[in-house]
């Protein structure tokens, strides 16, 4: 389960390794409709995060890096999980991105497609050309005005018109690109194998601001108000650190035994939950970074989604279990002062 | 239904996580006796 559990109206959606995706009751956990992506080809799994529409939700499928497999982007129905369309890749593990009519996803390949979101039909196609032996997760596009954003498996930043897909400018950083891109405003963050955050111009592609970290940034960055919150790992130990958004300064760290294996932090009720392959997680106050709360559960934690502050949680593990979990009900809160 | 295993800090800093850096250190909190629960689960068989 290393799709985020992601909660719509009364139903959460997710998409399993195995290769089923689930419409599931948020309270009660019955599925009220599923799709079985066995019967479209030789593709296993789920591994992107759903975008959901007013009447579609979007997700990628893939078969790893395995050279015969394939992989679609899928548009259900939103109500009813009926196939509206769905559009043959190489494999697409990433989010999907959208700008007005038009989805975005990226394939273990190196390639970037633009699709018809009315009914998946190819606008444009970008290839890096580069190979992936080594089976790197690819980045996910993001949008910033009018434009598409991807960070290629090369090490290079690449910038699109999102309509035409011209090449507007790319940025060749030199060293192995380790997170998924973020935003804030005009700016896009993302960590590299040198152990570094970079802050980079959507504008022309010039880094604005970088900054050394203790490891190597991993997953996602979540961008909170005016602070940046990374996973890093250096093959042991585990770090979960806070930073301005401008990278100039640490402003909390915290430091486990063990690497954290979900795939970013997730904000909730001010505080952000994180798990590990032991099935621990642990909520850290995004204040301060002080620890408030534990529990255990048992998988390989990959995933952790939210249904707002006052919702339950809904954890997806490794080994294919979907909880929902009513966290502790924490009184008289310190400030930590 | 599945067992949890709630840790209260401070035991959670001694048995699973170690402070490098942190402004304001640890605090103490209250916790009522509604404590966390898997409310249901899915198992997708992978």
């Amino acid at each position: 389960m290393f799709s985020t559990p992601t909660v719509a109206g009364e139903v959460v959606l997710i998409g399993s390794c195995a290769g089923t995706f689930y419409a599931f009751d948020k309270r009660t956990g019955q599925a009220r409709w599923s799709y079985n992506i066995h019967q479209d080809g030789n593709q296993t799994s789920f591994h992107g995060n759903p975008l959901i529409t007013e009447q579609l939700i979007l997700i990628g499928t893939d078969k790893s890096c395995a050279s015969d497999g394939i992989g679609h982007i899928y548009a259900f129905n939103k109500g009813t999980g009926a196939v509206r369309w769905k559009y043959r890749t190489s494999g697409t593990p990433t989010d999907i991105a959208l700008l007005r009519s038009t989805v975005y996803a990226a394939s273990f390949r190196g390639e970037l497609v633009a699709l018809d979101i009315a009914d998946g039909h190819l606008l444009w196609k970008f290839s890096t050309g580069s190979l992936n032996p080594d089976c790197q997760m690819p980045s996910s596009p993001v949008i910033v005005g009018d434009r598409v954003f991807y960070a290629g498996l090369d090490g290079v930043l690449y910038s699109f018109d999102g309509v035409s897909g011209k090449l507007r400018w790319k940025h060749d950083l030199g060293t192995r690109i380790t997170t998924k891109l973020s935003v804030v405003d005009d700016s896009l963050y993302l960590g590299t194998s040198a152990s570094r955050l970079l802050r980079i111009s959507a504008e022309d592609g010039q880094i604005q601001s970088e900054f050394s970290v203790p490891a190597i940034p991993e997953g996602r960055i979540l961008v909170g108000d005016s602070v940046l919150y990374v996973l890093l790992e250096d093959g042991h130990a585990g770090y979960f650190i806070s930073t301005d958004i401008n990278l100039s300064h640490i402003l909390w760290t915290q430091k486990a035994e063990r690497e954290w294996s979900s795939e970013w932090p997730r904000l909730w009720n001010r505080m952000l939950l994180v798990g590990n392959c032991r099935g621990e997680f642990t909520a850290f106050r995004s204040s301060d970074g002080a620890p408030q709360w534990s529990d255990k559960l048992k998988g390989c934690i990959r995933s952790i989604g939210t249904d707002g502050d006052a919702g339950d949680i809904f954890i997806g593990v490794q080994e294919g279990t979907v909880y929902a979990y009513s966290p502790p009900q924490i009184h008289n809160q310190p400030q930590g002062k | 239904m599945l067992s949890t295993r709630l840790v209260i800090l401070p035991f959670l800093m001694a048995a699973a996580i170690s402070v490098a850096q942190t402004a304001h250190g640890a605090s103490f909190m209250e916790v009522d006796s509604s404590l966390g629960k898997v409310i249901w689960q899915y198992d997708t068989n992978g």
